[in-house]
Formats: structure tokens, C-alpha cells, sequence
């Protein structure tokens, strides 16, 4: 089983690496769509999760330290966990 | 040029993540495959997949079923490979299939926005994934190991960690206004898909993302 799941990861990543196609307009819009579906479908799993968010967008928006929104992130996920 | 202080720099956040993220693993897994867990790690390395194996295990589902789900939870890695390669076609295919076998969700957003900053070569890529992936096989041994003292409710607040990395590296990547549109239709989509199987609506998420996007870019060169 284990062995099947590695087979099955692997190609997906290796595959488009071998063969790199020319870069186009369209697939600029890879990055930001992945991280922005990877983001909002964690956060809607819980209300704590969507303020701590929200709050975190903001230092992130604001601050453009990626060390500081992360470690405010954990902070204020702590501190509504600790709370509510 | 590159050196193993910046690529060990970049990947401490992540590392942080899946050191708490695998430990949970660890602790899991551990009554269910035991050692194997690590192995699973090690040849895997997809969080994801790997805890909907353990869900799948709990229910007794045949190994062929657990093969297919992992294959579709894990088939976003093609849009991830397809864009990074970009950054790859002067580089020989060992380099480029080592760096392949370490693209995560993770790895990509951070090897992306360095790429973009002109910051990165293959070498920066595969190291900053070496990094992560040592710290999520590790982490699966500690769960294992030591996981009775660690308390779950410590590793949720610290998996939180790659939500908040996610959060700034989509905000980082917003480069015109535009971005910013493409970015709500992707996240709104996700969300209105999220009750299909796992990582499907991670990638009709980004393909609709792509698509409108594509249309603005074709619109604008008119």
C-alpha cells in the first residue's frame, strides 16, 4: 500500500517537470489561485480559524514580514482557542 | 551564490508546521501501522493523503482504494510541477527529478516567491525541500516515539503555522489588482466545492482561477 501511495504521489510532481511546456499568460494565475483555494478552504472548517485569519491577512497586508505574520498567526490562534 | 543559510531560513517556518503537523501524524499512526508510519513519511511525504490513509485504515478500506484517493488528494502537484518547471529548462533531469520528488504545498508557494525574486536556482529548491522533508520524517518519529507527551490541543494551535504562511504568501504574491480578483473567485470556489472528495476542489479551484484570469489577460491585450 505504502508503496502505491509513494508511486502515485511521486508522478504527479515528476511528470511536468520533465517536460517543461513554455510559460504562458494563463498559467501566471497558478500560484495566487492554489494559495488563495488552499487559505479559504482551511479557514471556513472553523469561526476561530476565519477571525484568526482575517486578523492574520491584515499583519500579513501591513507588515510584509513573513516571520512576524507567522508568529502572530500562532499567537492570536492560541489566544482565541485559549479564550473562546 | 545560493547559500544553506537562506534556503534553511526560508524552510524553519515550514519545518515548524510539519514538525507539529507529523508529530499528530505520528501519534496516530502509531496503533494503526506502527513503524511503518515513518516509512510512509519517507516515501509519501503528502500530509493530506497520508491522515485520510489513516481514516481509510480505521475503516478497513482495501489498499487499491487508499492507492486511488491518494492519487487524486495528490493530483494538484501537477499544476504545481507544471509551473515550476518553467524554472527548469536548463537544468539536467536528475536535478530536476530530485527537486520534483519534494514539491509540497508548501515547498512550491515558498520556492515560487523566491523564484519570482530571482532568488532561487535548483539547488536553493531542492535544499529548502531536503530541510522540510527531514523536519516531516522526523516529526513522524517523534509522534511515534514520544507522542504520549504531547499534548494534541498544542499541535493544533501550532499547525496553524502553515495557515498563517499560506495567508501571507498569497497576500506576498498579489503583484496588480487583478491578482486580487482572481484570488476571491479561487478561494469562493474552493469553499462552494469543498464538500467534493478532498484536493478536487484545491484544482478546479485553480483551473477557474486560471481561466479568469486568462480571459482578463486576453481582454486587455486587445
Amino acid at each position: 500500500m505504502i508503496f502505491g501511495m509513494a508511486v502515485v504521489t511521486f508522478l504527479p510532481r515528476l511528470l511536468p517537470m520533465l517536460k517543461p511546456i513554455k510559460p504562458n499568460l494563463i498559467m501566471r494565475y497558478i500560484p495566487i489561485s492554489i494559495f488563495s483555494a488552499i487559505v479559504f478552504s482551511e479557514l471556513v472548517t472553523s469561526d476561530l480559524k476565519v477571525l484568526a485569519g482575517i486578523l492574520t491577512f491584515l499583519v500579513a497586508w501591513r507588515s510584509k514580514n513573513m516571520l512576524l505574520t507567522i508568529g502572530f498567526g500562532i499567537a492570536v490562534f492560541y489566544v482565541l482557542k485559549s479564550v473562546v | 551564490m545560493v547559500k544553506n543559510m537562506k534556503a534553511l531560513r526560508d524552510a524553519l517556518p515550514v519545518m515548524f508546521g510539519y514538525i507539529s503537523v507529523s508529530i499528530a501524524f505520528g501519534i496516530i499512526a502509531k496503533d494503526l501501522i506502527g513503524l511503518n508510519a515513518v516509512l510512509m513519511s519517507a516515501l509519501v511525504f503528502a500530509g493530506a493523503s497520508q491522515f485520510i490513509a489513516l481514516q481509510m485504515l480505521m475503516n478497513k478500506a482495501n489498499w487499491y482504494l487508499i492507492v486511488l484517493t491518494t492519487f487524486f488528494v495528490n493530483l494538484r502537484h501537477i499544476l504545481m510541477s507544471t509551473y515550476l518547471s518553467r524554472f527548469y529548462s536548463n537544468v539536467s533531469v536528475v536535478k530536476r527529478s530530485l527537486v520534483s520528488f519534494g514539491i509540497t504545498d508548501e515547498t512550491f508557494a515558498i520556492a515560487v516567491k523566491r523564484f519570482r525574486e530571482g532568488k532561487a536556482n535548483w539547488l536553493y529548491n531542492l535544499k529548502l525541500n531536503a530541510f522540510c522533508y527531514i523536519s516531516w520524517v522526523s516529526g513522524t518519529l517523534i509522534g511515534l516515539l514520544f507522542g504520549y507527551l504531547i499534548p494534541l490541543s498544542l499541535v493544533d494551535v501550532f499547525s496553524f503555522c502553515l495557515v498563517a504562511l499560506f495567508i501571507f504568501i498569497a497576500t506576498a504574491s498579489v503583484e496588480k489588482r487583478f491578482d486580487v480578483v482572481v484570488a476571491v473567485v479561487a478561494g469562493i470556489v474552493a469553499i462552494l466545492l469543498g464538500s467534493l472528495p478532498k484536493g478536487w476542489n484545491i484544482i478546479l479551484a485553480c483551473l477557474v482561477g486560471c481561466l479568469v484570469g486568462g480571459v482578463y489577460e486576453w481582454r486587455s491585450q486587445r
